[in-house]
């Protein structure tokens, strides 16, 4: 119950500004006597693709030598065009706009049917060995079947997958992104970070200025962004002796993304490119000041210093037509 | 909460209201208006990004001030330096709290759980880093926890200030009946609290976290692996050898983990508390594999992909009785989004399948002849994070 609601509506019935219609419906939501379960089923729906797919991950470990690949492979490709065929048959026409999900349910059941579907072109891959030494490709045609789902049936949870299937064919993972940056070969990850934060950013883009499904933009930009600062910064506190390029670079980009989401007032990208700036430029700082109180010093100064900057910002951004 | 901070609370929760059904498109941006007029006074609402940007750089002012007071002041003076920073974050905080301004605000946040958490490293410094300093400080984390929420009106500070007070029953002799006897009276306390219009919005909030607590805790002293694990009494005696039970207080614990979790959905029903629903199908959920541990029920996978499939086809049909009922509505359930944000929901499904459903980066390991090595998440392992 929402006791201040209850008590507003009838005043703003009595002044006009809400509907005899209206007062009823909001009254009964604010009094708690219509509730809506929509978060606790969506909720259950994504527990239970968790579930599965994890079911479904052990279920292969455990059972490959007693059924053998074929069967398997049957199964899994039975269970995801099921999975397939029940969003086929409830989805709108293609378009390019944003469409209505037209169940409750399509989204996660279309993200059970792809994750199914890599489960088993991962499978077929670990036994039959189809791309040989190439065999992260599979996260490549994983990424490509997902991104056209996602398109098709509008899905963003879809896009997310096809996009950090992306990156975990570049060696990037968006579930441990630490582990990445320990690997072996850090200019070869940190190059394919900005390379698909590069691409994605790209996409945001295109999406954009094509109106070609322009609400996945947010999405794509993000994964960029985080990829693209997540590659500057690695640059940035690497061992080598050419740190301080990667400290221009990432301060040179960073004041570019500022201006630029404080211009079109994004917040996200204002976030990500603050929090960026100002990693980057601990390192001269700690360089710089070899005594710890000087630095310590200067990190607290130099935080509240930030926080005054982005006082100001949020106001800005906020009163800024 | 101070009267002019709680007179903008609730003029708040109506812009909010009014800014929901202008989202659903129920009113049109006059009516908008209109409402924001009739219900000026402004309380800062600041957005995700604003909060988490504020965090991180109140943290490193704190952390880095902090070190540089103990640098300075040597080793030894580390509860003082806490206790001097627990005043002055304690001061921002009761600053910023009311600010205008999302990022001010969002800082205050910061400064206010810093504060809070600078005073318990005091105090456990203080009172000596050793077991009974623990008990010392679970008890002042309690109080001033709670002492925070109350004066600055954080719904998260009655949830920690709850959760360490129930850790600090369980340091004693008989925590669990502690946990029992008390979660269940304290729970029936935090009831008339949920709806009170006298209270502040964000006090009846901190009265639902901390009902959540305690229903929470109630359940813990209940469950029967909790028993065999002895969870609550491990927490005074770490390692301790486990305690002797009688079967009877067995079957008395496997008949609370039914009864609980009806008990909580039969009242959240009638009561119509989404509160309530949502930890009775929690609690459900931990019995139901209290259950498969007691039982042996193998194989796991089959345990996870009935689980799963379960847990989809019970969405639906339920999803469906709703949807047809007369008016899209029964007992006052409706499947229907009403004026939540479904943005929201789905931001919220985009973040977890990068985080939990993505492939690992490292692909699948070179398999054995003729074996099968999935490598947990690969190709959507379903977040399955075992190697095998």
């Amino acid at each position: 119950m929402n006791p201040e609601v209850a008590e507003a509506i009838p005043l703003l019935r009595e002044k006009a500004i809400l509907g005899e219609e209206q007062a009823g419906v909001f009254l009964r939501v604010a009094r708690r006597e219509l509730v809506s379960l929509r978060m606790e089923l969506r909720t259950l729906l994504y527990a239970g693709v968790l579930l599965a797919v994890s079911g479904v991950g052990l279920f292969l470990k455990e059972n490959h030598d007693r059924i053998g690949p074929a069967a398997i492979v049957a199964v899994l490709s039975v269970a995801a065009a099921g999975c397939l065929a029940y969003v086929w048959r409830r989805s709108p026409p293609f378009s390019w706009a944003s469409t209505p999900s037209p169940h409750i349910a399509a989204d996660y059941v279309l993200l059970l049917g792809v994750l199914l579907l890599g489960s088993n072109l991962a499978y077929i891959e670990t036994q039959f060995r189809f791309l040989g030494a190439n065999w992260a490709y599979h996260l490549l045609i994983l990424s490509l079947t997902a991104l056209a789902f996602a398109y098709r049936f509008d899905s963003r949870a879809v896009l997310s997958l096809a996009l950090s299937s992306f990156t975990a064919w570049r060696g990037l993972s968006t579930r441990f992104p630490f582990e990445s940056i320990f690997r072996a070969r850090p200019e070869a990850l940190r190059a394919n970070a900005l390379g698909c934060g590069a691409l994605f950013l790209a996409a945001a883009l295109v999406s954009v200025r094509a109106r070609r499904k322009a609400h996945f933009e947010p999405i794509f930009a993000a994964f960029g962004w985080l990829l693209l600062f997540g590659g500057l910064l690695s640059g940035v506190f690497q061992r080598g002796p050419d740190w301080p390029l990667w400290v221009t670079i990432t301060s040179v980009v960073a004041v570019a993304v500022l201006a630029f989401a404080y211009r079109l007032r994004r917040l996200f990208d204002f976030g990500v490119a603050v929090v960026a700036a100002y990693l980057a430029l601990l390192k001269p700082l700690a360089e710089a000041l070899k005594n710890p109180q000087a630095l310590f010093y200067s990190v607290a100064l130099s935080s509240i210093g930030i926080l005054v900057l982005l006082a100001a910002a949020y106001r800005r951004m906020r009163v800024r037509p | 909460v101070k009267k002019a901070w709680v007179h903008a609370e609730r003029d708040s929760e109506v812009r909010q209201a009014a800014r929901a059904w202008r989202k659903a498109g129920a009113i049109d941006d006059r009516a908008l208006a209109r409402a924001e007029e009739l219900f000026p006074a402004p309380w800062p609402d600041p957005t995700l990004v604003w909060r988490v940007l504020a965090f991180f750089f109140v943290s490193f002012a704190v952390g880095a001030v902090f070190a540089s007071i103990v640098s300075a002041w040597h080793e030894h003076s580390v509860a003082a330096a806490a206790f001097v920073l627990a005043v002055l974050l304690a001061a921002a905080a009761e600053g910023l709290r009311p600010s205008e301004s999302g990022a001010a605000s969002a800082s205050g946040a910061a400064a206010a759980f810093w504060s809070v958490t600078c005073l318990l490293i005091g105090s456990w410094d203080a009172a000596g880093w050793h077991d009974r300093g623990l008990t010392i400080l679970l008890a002042v984390g309690a109080v001033a926890w709670a002492a925070a929420a109350w004066r600055w009106g954080y719904p998260a500070f009655a949830l920690f200030s709850s959760a360490s007070f129930f850790l600090f029953l369980a340091r004693f002799a008989g925590g669990r009946a502690l946990w029992f006897v008390l979660g269940a009276a304290l729970a029936a306390a935090c009831v008339p609290l949920l709806d009170r219009p006298a209270l502040a919005p964000s006090a009846r909030r901190s009265a639902a976290g901390a009902l959540a607590v305690c229903l929470t805790a109630v359940y813990v002293a209940v469950n029967p692996y909790s028993l065999e694990q002895d969870v609550v009494e491990s927490i005074a005696h770490p390692g301790a050898s486990a305690v002797g039970r009688s079967a009877a207080v067995y079957t008395l614990a496997a008949l609370g983990v039914v009864i609980l979790p009806l008990f909580l959905l039969a009242w959240g029903i009638r009561s119509r508390r989404a509160l309530i629903v949502d930890l009775a199908a929690v609690f459900t959920a931990l019995s139901l594999a209290t259950l498969r541990y007691y039982m042996h029920i193998e194989p796991i996978w089959a345990v996870l992909a009935v689980a799963g499939a379960g847990s989809i086809a019970l969405a639906l049909l339920l999803h469906r009785w709703l949807d047809r009922a007369p008016g899209r509505e029964r007992r006052g359930f409706t499947a229907d989004a009403l004026f939540e944000s479904e943005d929201k929901q789905q931001a919220l499904g985009t973040v977890g399948t990068a985080l939990a459903l993505a492939p690992d980066a490292g692909g699948p390991p070179k398999p054995e002849p003729g074996a099968f090595q999935g490598g947990g998440g690969v190709s959507g392992g379903g977040g399955s994070s075992e190697s095998f």
